[in-house]
């Protein structure tokens, strides 16, 4: 079910009436209600696997927060400290053992569901010589955001930052509060659990939120994201020793705008579909094209998955015993800079390699991550050699044009780790890079202009990136921007400029016979 | 008080919007066309013993005055561009329920099988059917096939899924055409240089193809794989008829062979699944490109481009189906009468063509 289809519109109509009317007393309930029917809407055979990750996240939870009571309820009566610590260590060794054994099981089903097909092919292509095979596994709507978030909840149980929720549905509600379940932000339960159970009322402010969210996201998604991605997949789906490198370039900067509008569209949509609800999700984009360097990229694309990682990967590897070892022997041997930075560099790799595993298990997402782990971890450890540099040549850091240069140099490294990203075999990411140094070609690009590309295609996406990029350089002057805050004249002539735009783009994408003979019906 | 002013404000927002989509729906929704006259010429007929339905393969295919005169039945051609499976069986419930057709012949090109249907095509043939843009718009919304996606929202703006080009000077002869009052048959007659329009559904499509230019394959404009939902559409218009004791026949109209050997293997697999569901269902299905001669001689300038018969490709195939349908219910077995897929691939009775296309494909192509 789409966001934008009327399935899903009166979905959300019937949604909010029983919130606010029915179950105003206990509007958690009803979430629960709607998330479920949701979710089975999509194929009830998600359901069992939401189910599964939730059941086996809850008892983990459940099991360790008892397992820490009981700790400190011994830790109250007067033991020996030897002995205090042994039983801490005996305890601390149980709920690793729930943690590891839920993690296993659940990060096991996401394996399968996720990455068998790929592996599977992969193994009998290498070892068999047989030929790719369909497994028919489908991957369950949301399962990575989810099984995500329970694990966040699992190691903060763990950690004890959170308590374990008791109540296993006001739980449930947790995992499949339904507006994170297509593409996320992968939320926390100390933010979320505050809201989801409290007693909310109507607000006219949330309402502008809804609609400026709402609209302007389906305008990045139609308007750009979907007008965009024919273009995309007719030049990079299939690269041939002839495709001319002004072309890749092309393609891969209408890749960076697409993937943006795409995602961060669809997240503007569920964010205000959750503001409907009286519930602030996690952000989870920041003007990412507005980064000065890749690791500012990184927090603030996708801001949701970065947090996850940094949290329960990037410090618990980077804090562990062995790297703290390794972080004195290096600084001890290259000096402090290097000591200091060598260990998180590690982890930087470590954790875009499984970014980069996140997205998918082919060889060019891996590479992908890789790809921004070494830039970041390069460039981490360059830093004072960069330092050297500007100092050297009397460059002013704070001075405008410099940052201009440094998201100019940001947007061309990202860029080019989108070949890595948006192209599937890697010989035709090889492929691409020879052509775009030295196939330039471009003639290429404007007989493709010329040949493939409608003025009306241009004309929608000009003018939406237009809102967009305005939008975000507002909102990078002023973080508290938003557009349900300014003036009705402008709220409204926004919500008709931004809804005329989305229908013309729909139909434009409808006009998929135009021109042809028998387009008169 | 507060309140009060909020809800004028957004009513005030809400009615400016519904006017503004009002006043592009005069301009850009296009004066009737073929779906109105099909829809407005069967209301003139009575009963009915023949209704040919489907796509612009059927319109220019069956010509019900020829087949009537042989005959001595009643017919009428329902075909529309582009008419989808799912429109095809609205077709046949109004030519069943209200014309008491005793034979429904459908016509069935396998790009109906692989793509999601032309909404334009389906929207402008429920408009055309319903008169009535409401019922329309709600139909087409809550249909299975948009509910969940974004076109059941554009239902509610018409313009956005049948429109004339985003061009000013197409907008405004649209809106002339309409304060002139234009009518479906001026606009199917007069405004496209090749469609001539006869009588009871039918229309004739004047012109040969260019065989030393062909650009154009079914691979080409109709690409993807088999939509189960479709051969799902399939059987059901098959169980309907089959209730209403209606004799259904499934026709393949002949395609020129360059276009079935550009399709290559794809289009017999095609062919064998067709074959499949509809004698799982109990219903005969023909593929008129794999007749053989002495029933049908699809000559070179029988068609008008790679999947229409031309006027006098139309001339002949409504002939040869009057003596097939005799034939047929007089008992013969039919089947006898068509290639396989291995005799039609190594028949060299149109060589002519296939030389033609082989050494365009080399050229083009630099193999075949």
């Amino acid at each position: 079910m789409e966001l934008f289809s009327v399935a899903f519109l009166v979905f959300l109509l019937i949604s909010i009436f029983l919130y606010y009317t029915v179950f105003r007393q206990k509007q958690w309930i009803c979430l629960l209600i709607v998330s479920i029917v949701f979710y089975v809407w999509t194929g009830y055979q998600n359901a069992l696997f939401i189910l599964f990750t939730s059941a086996t996240t809850y008892v983990a939870g459940i099991l360790m927060t008892r397992m820490s009571d009981q700790f400190e309820a011994v830790k109250e009566t007067d033991i020996l400290p030897e002995e205090r610590k042994k039983l801490k260590e005996k305890n601390l060794k149980r709920k690793r053992l729930v943690l590891y054994g839920t993690l296993l099981l659940n990060l096991g089903v996401l394996g399968y569901v996720k990455y068998w097909d790929v592996l599977y092919n992969a193994i009998s292509n290498a070892f068999f010589n047989s030929e790719n095979q369909v497994m028919g596994i489908l991957l369950p709507l949301g399962i990575s955001f989810y099984t995500f978030q329970s694990i966040g909840y699992m190691i903060d149980v763990y950690g004890g930052k959170s308590r374990a929720e008791k109540n296993f549905f006001r739980y449930l509600l947790f995992i499949s509060f339904f507006p994170q379940l297509i593409q996320g932000p992968i939320n926390r339960f100390d933010q979320m659990s505050i809201q989801l159970y409290a007693s909310h009322k109507v607000r006219y402010q949330n309402v502008k939120e809804f609609f400026c969210l709402f609209l302007f996201g389906a305008l990045k998604k139609y308007a750009i994201a979907n007008v965009l991605s024919e273009h995309i997949s007719n030049i990079l789906d299939a690269p041939n020793e002839k495709t001319s490198g002004a072309l890749i370039i092309f393609a891969i900067l209408l890749y960076s705008i697409q993937q943006y509008a795409d995602f961060s569209g669809g997240i503007d949509m569920v964010m205000g579909v959750a503001r409907l609800f009286d519930i602030q999700m996690m952000p989870n984009f920041m003007q990412p094209y507005f980064s000065t360097s890749l690791a500012d990229f990184w927090r603030r694309w996708h801001i949701s998955l970065g947090a996850w990682m940094r949290d329960y990967v990037f410090y618990p590897i980077a804090l562990t015993k062995p790297m703290k070892k390794l972080g004195k022997r290096a600084g001890r041997r290259w000096g402090k800079h290097i000591g200091r930075t060598l260990p998180a560099c590690i982890a930087n790799i470590f954790v875009f390699f499984l970014v980069g595993l996140w997205h998918g298990a082919e060889l060019h997402y891996i590479l992908w991550g890789l790809y921004n782990g070494i830039v970041i971890a390069t460039s981490d450890l360059l830093a004072p050699t960069f330092e050297r540099i500007t100092l050297f040549l009397h460059i002013n850091v704070e001075a405008k044009l410099f940052r201009i240069f440094r998201m100019i140099r940001t947007f061309v490294v990202v860029n080019v780790g989108w070949y890595f990203d948006r192209i599937c075999q890697v010989k035709d990411i090889i492929l691409c890079f020879k052509n775009t140094f030295f196939n330039f070609d471009i003639g290429g690009l404007f007989s493709y202009i010329h040949g493939e590309v409608s003025a009306y295609a241009i004309l929608i996406v000009t003018v939406a990136c237009s809102l967009v990029f305005l939008n975000s350089a507002k909102k990078e002057k002023d973080s508290s921007f938003e557009i349900s805050s300014t003036k009705a004249v402008v709220r409204v002539s926004f919500y008709y400029f931004a809804a005329m735009l989305i229908l013309i783009s729909l139909a434009f994408s409808e006009n998929v016979s135009g021109g042809f003979m028998y387009a008169n019906f | 008080m507060l309140i009060f002013k909020r809800a004028v404000g957004m009513a005030l927002v809400i009615v400016g919007f519904l006017f503004l989509n009002a006043v592009l729906c005069v301009a850009m929704l296009p004066c009737p066309g073929p779906s109105e006259l099909m829809w407005d010429e069967l209301k003139k007929e009575e009963e009915l013993d023949i209704v040919y339905v489907g796509s612009s393969l059927c319109q220019r295919s069956f010509n019900p005055y020829i087949i009537d005169e042989i005959m001595g039945t009643k017919s009428f051609n329902m075909g529309t561009p582009s008419q989808s499976l799912s429109s095809s069986l609205i077709a046949i419930k109004a030519a069943i329920e209200d014309h008491q057709a005793k034979q429904i012949v459908l016509t069935l090109g396998y790009f109906s099988l692989y793509d999601e249907g032309v909404p334009q095509a389906e929207f402008a043939f429920l408009k055309a059917k319903n008169d009535n843009i409401g019922k329309t718009i709600f139909q087409f919304s809550a249909s299975e096939e948009n509910f969940e996606n974004a076109r059941s929202v554009s239902a509610f703006f018409p313009w956005t899924i049948s429109h004339v080009a985003f061009r000013p000077q197409a907008i405004l002869e649209n809106i002339k055409d309409k304060i002139n009052g234009k009518t479906a048959l001026e606009d199917v007659m007069v405004n496209n240089e090749y469609r001539h329009y006869i009588g009871k559904g039918y229309g004739e499509l004047w012109g040969i193809i260019d065989y030393d230019n062909i650009t154009d394959f079914s691979k080409n404009k109709y690409s993807g794989e088999i939509n189960e939902e479709r051969i799902q559409e399939l059987r059901e218009i098959c169980v309907y008829c089959k209730r209403q004791n209606v004799d259904l026949i499934v026709i393949t109209t002949p395609y020129p062979d360059f276009d079935i050997l550009e399709s290559g293997e794809d289009y017999f697999e095609t062919h064998a699944l067709v074959k499949n569901v509809l004698n799982e269902q109990g219903v005969e299905y023909y593929n008129y490109s794999l007749i053989k001669d002495e029933f049908f001689d699809a000559k070179e300038d029988y068609f008008f481009d790679f999947e229409h018969l031309n006027a006098a490709g139309g001339d002949a195939f409504s002939r040869s189906f009057c003596e097939f349908i005799r034939r047929r219910n007089s008992g013969e077995d039919m089947e006898e009468h068509f290639y396989s897929p291995q005799e039609y691939l190594s028949s060299v009775k149109r060589a002519k063509n296939d030389l033609r296309y082989m050494e365009w494909a080399i050229e083009e192509r630099g193999a075949l």
